[in-house]
């Protein structure tokens, strides 16, 4: 793990002293060279601002201070430094396991009310191996409480094989932390068990938060084109009470990333929409690009010169984008039913 | 040696008179007795002293329930139940906090009840499921029976599929757990008349393929 910095600021909070406290110990470090009290830069901590002399400390050096403070003060600060790093570390570990989650649950999935992995998403997230995960789960069934199908595990047929629940996962982190030697993957499997749901709860919010974005964007974009279909240049009135159709240029299946853009958006009326999707592109599941819509207009519309050029100018604010991979999409970019 | 051997009879049989007699004086017989008795011994050629001693014994013991008495019914030693105190402090050890707080913000706990309803940490009904859920069995519930109850383990409120099983987790093969079920579905298969119920095996057949997965 990379070094731990605290800041000044930090540090005079944690170990509960004030600023003027801190300024005279380092005063001090610095007047005597030498001495049983030393301070290195470089070691114990690094400048951060050159003018001030504002340090960051490592914990060497922060270890170094308590330890002062604790001879000539006669309290308590080297357990309150400890804690603090302790804490600081158990935190920016959790942090790690998190991003982990995060980079490896694209199987996400609700069903009866609960919240499952795949299995292969499992394996990634406790850094294991399939017969490892095995063995975990096969202690677990030997224990008093084993893993209960339907509540902590289920056969998803249509997903295509074995999923875990949250509360299974916890029962495996719990093994995972028993059975395994080393302290440091004792640490990770345990804070699996830990961080895991509430950190599916953060990419659940953030999944519902996407879709109002996606609606708000497409709102917006219609209200840009004055309720307007950019090709026909039909617009929608009390009257004909036409129903537009907001149309992402890069696809929300190739290009998630971009579905809540609102220059990815033009509002067109149903028929071009289906006409480029259906007849053009040949159905609406394959992703589409700015290229291929601009390529539909100059085809089957060349007289529109007005939206060639605006799509033309909206592929320089857009840029080149590389679909993503269909078949394992990030979770974030998991559609909302499949987490309601 | 024959006088000495018979003296004793003599003596048991002044006993038995003076112990008539000494119920006769607490229980008076009225006149339509004694006719009655002097009637029957004449007719039938009884002793009249039998016949009293039977209409004491008659009129002594004629309300007293005739039933035999019920054996004893020892009581079971009534079974104090965990206090609140005691169900948090097992809950807290399992999920290592130190209370309520803590174990509210809990990750762990959190992910091991995300499958049950929301608890009541008010109650200590809430704290008894918790317990059941994660701790064992609640004194008291060793051994139950009735509607749900299987090797002494009420099915509905434990997942304590092994001792539902009847089963030791460390020494059971796949073999055992088969026949365990297969047994257990001879009594409680929809079909079996009187002992087969749905819900108990649609439980039974959750806990044999929980057993049962190839992980």
């Amino acid at each position: 793990m990379a070094e731990l910095y605290i800041t000044s600021q930090k540090l005079v909070e944690t170990l509960k002293i004030a600023t003027q406290d801190l300024i005279e110990t380092e005063q001090f470090f610095d007047s005597i060279q030498d001495d049983e009290w030393e301070l290195t830069e470089g070691k114990d901590y690094k400048v951060v601002n050159k003018t001030s002399g504002l340090r960051e400390y490592t914990s060497s050096g922060a270890y170094t201070i308590a330890r002062y403070l604790e001879a000539t003060q006669k309290q308590t600060f080297w357990q309150r430094l400890t804690e603090w790093i302790t804490h600081t570390r158990e935190e920016i570990r959790k942090a790690f396991v998190k991003k982990h989650i995060l980079d490896n649950s694209s199987s996400l999935v609700k069903r009866n009310g609960l919240f499952f992995v795949s299995r292969s998403d499992l394996i990634a997230i406790f850094k294991t191996k399939s017969v490892y995960l095995k063995k975990m789960a096969e202690h677990t069934q030997t224990t008093q409480y084993p893993l209960i199908e339907g509540e902590d595990f289920q056969d998803l047929v249509d997903e295509g094989g074995l999923y875990y629940s949250l509360a299974g996962i916890e029962k495996l982190s719990r093994s995972f932390k028993e059975c395994q030697s080393k302290k440091n993957r004792q640490e990770w499997c345990g804070d699996v068990g830990e961080v895991a749901k509430p950190q599916v709860d953060a990419i659940v919010a953030e999944i519902q938060n996407r879709e109002k974005r996606i609606q708000s964007a497409m709102d917006k974009a219609k209200k840009r084109d004055g309720n307007t279909c950019q090709v026909t240049g039909q617009k929608k009135n009390h009257v004909n009470k036409l129903k537009l159709a907001a149309h992402h240029l890069y696809s929300q299946n190739g290009y998630p990333y971009l579905a809540d853009v609102e220059n990815n958006l033009l509002t067109l009326v149903p028929e071009v929409h289906e006409q480029f999707h259906q007849d053009y592109l040949g159905g609406t599941q394959k992703p589409c690009t700015i290229d291929d819509f601009i390529k539909f207009v100059q085809d089957y519309y060349p007289s529109n010169t007005r939206i060639i050029i605006w799509l033309n100018a909206q592929k320089q604010v857009l840029g080149n984008h590389q679909p993503t991979d269909q078949r394992k999409p990030h979770v974030l970019y998991l559609p909302a039913s499949r987490v309601m | 040696m024959t006088a000495t051997k018979t003296r004793p009879k003599k003596v048991q049989q002044s006993t038995e008179s003076t112990t008539v007699k000494e119920n006769m004086s607490k229980i008076t017989l009225n006149q339509l007795v004694q006719n009655e008795i002097s009637r029957l011994a004449k007719v039938q050629g009884l002793d009249t002293a039998t016949l009293r001693a039977f209409a004491q014994f008659v009129v002594e013991n004629h309300k007293k329930d005739s039933k035999p008495k019920p054996p004893k019914v020892v009581k079971p030693e009534k079974v104090k139940p965990l206090t609140l105190a005691q169900l948090k402090k097992a809950i807290f050890g399992y999920f290592a906090v130190k209370d309520v707080k803590e174990l509210k913000k809990s990750g762990s706990f959190a992910m091991a009840t995300s499958g049950i309803e929301k608890l009541d940490f008010s109650k200590k009904d809430g704290w008894e499921k918790l317990y059941r859920k994660f701790i064992g069995v609640l004194p008291g519930e060793e051994n139950e029976t009735g509607y749900g109850c299987i090797n002494g383990i009420n099915i509905f409120k434990y997942d304590l599929v092994w001792k539902a099983f009847g089963l030791d987790p460390e020494t059971a093969t796949s073999e055992d757990i088969k026949s365990a079920y297969r047994e257990l579905s001879k009594v409680y298969h929809p079909d079996i008349p009187n002992t087969g119920d749905a819900q108990v095996f649609a439980r039974l057949n959750v806990f044999y393929k929980s057993l049962n997965q190839r992980f």
